[in-house]
């Protein structure tokens, strides 16, 4: 994946939790509730509230939507997903 | 259902299985002998490394039955392979249900078999966003239930 020319933008690919995915571009300075809006935007429209939703990366929730997008270690060409934040329980 | 025609449809959504499996934590992989199992596998921060197995019999007309296995046998599967998550829902009973729509156990289970779902609730990609949310239900209290 090409790098933006503004070496703070970068490219980030956002999943779904169907597996759609959509390829966003963000500055590293931008905080992840960004990143979580302009990924739900691209992946759904209308796009839901992002209030339920929660970008998990390498694993791990990244809880705290006011790190940075270079803060929470996200870098050109990272892949991304977006799941919700509750499921539904039997 | 035909077995050549669920590999085809397994290969289907493999590609997106695997978009969504790196973010999720889990390394993806299917058995070259039996090409209806997949594999996901996921690390702990305390280096414990668990196997998910999924089943994907008459795929995708059922959803792909979810057990978990020994990391150094595979062939070994069972209730003292799962990982115990405080807050997941998990109910025992002929079997390990974990109770979020998606998987055999779910919609075989007397509670749940009469609800009317569309099959894309159990499509893979779907079913490895489950089971990483079930690794995300800490706190995490060790192996075996």
């Amino acid at each position: 994946m090409s790098s933006p020319q503004n070496p703070n933008t970068i490219s980030v690919k956002v999943i779904g939790q169907e597996g759609d995915s959509a390829t966003v571009e963000v500055n590293i300075h931008q905080k992840l509730h960004h990143l979580l809006e302009v990924g739900l935007k691209a992946l759904y429209n209308p796009p839901p509230s992002a209030n339920e939703y929660e970008l998990v990366f390498n694993g791990i929730a990244l809880s705290d939507l006011e790190k940075t997008i270079e803060q929470a270690g996200i870098h050109n060409g990272n892949r991304v997903t977006i799941q919700p934040k509750d499921v539904s329980r039997g | 259902m035909d077995t050549a025609l669920s590999i085809e449809i397994l290969r289907r959504d493999w590609n997106k299985a695997l978009e969504i499996a790196e973010p999720l934590g889990l390394m993806l992989s299917r058995d070259v002998d039996a090409p209806l199992v997949v594999y996901a596998e996921y690390v702990f921060p305390n280096a414990d490394k668990y196997v998910a197995v999924f089943l994907c019999k008459d795929y995708d007309e059922q959803p792909p039955a979810l057990d978990f296995a020994n990391p150094d046998d595979l062939a070994n599967r069972g209730r003292q392979w799962w990982p115990q998550m405080t807050s997941a829902p998990i109910a025992i009973e002929n079997g390990i249900v974990l109770c979020i729509p998606g998987t055999l156990g779910y919609h075989t289970h007397s509670s749940h078999k009469a609800e009317v779902h569309k099959k894309e609730i159990w499509y893979l990609p779907r079913v490895l966003s489950i089971v990483g949310k079930f690794f995300r239900m800490v706190p995490y209290l060790g192996r075996g239930l």
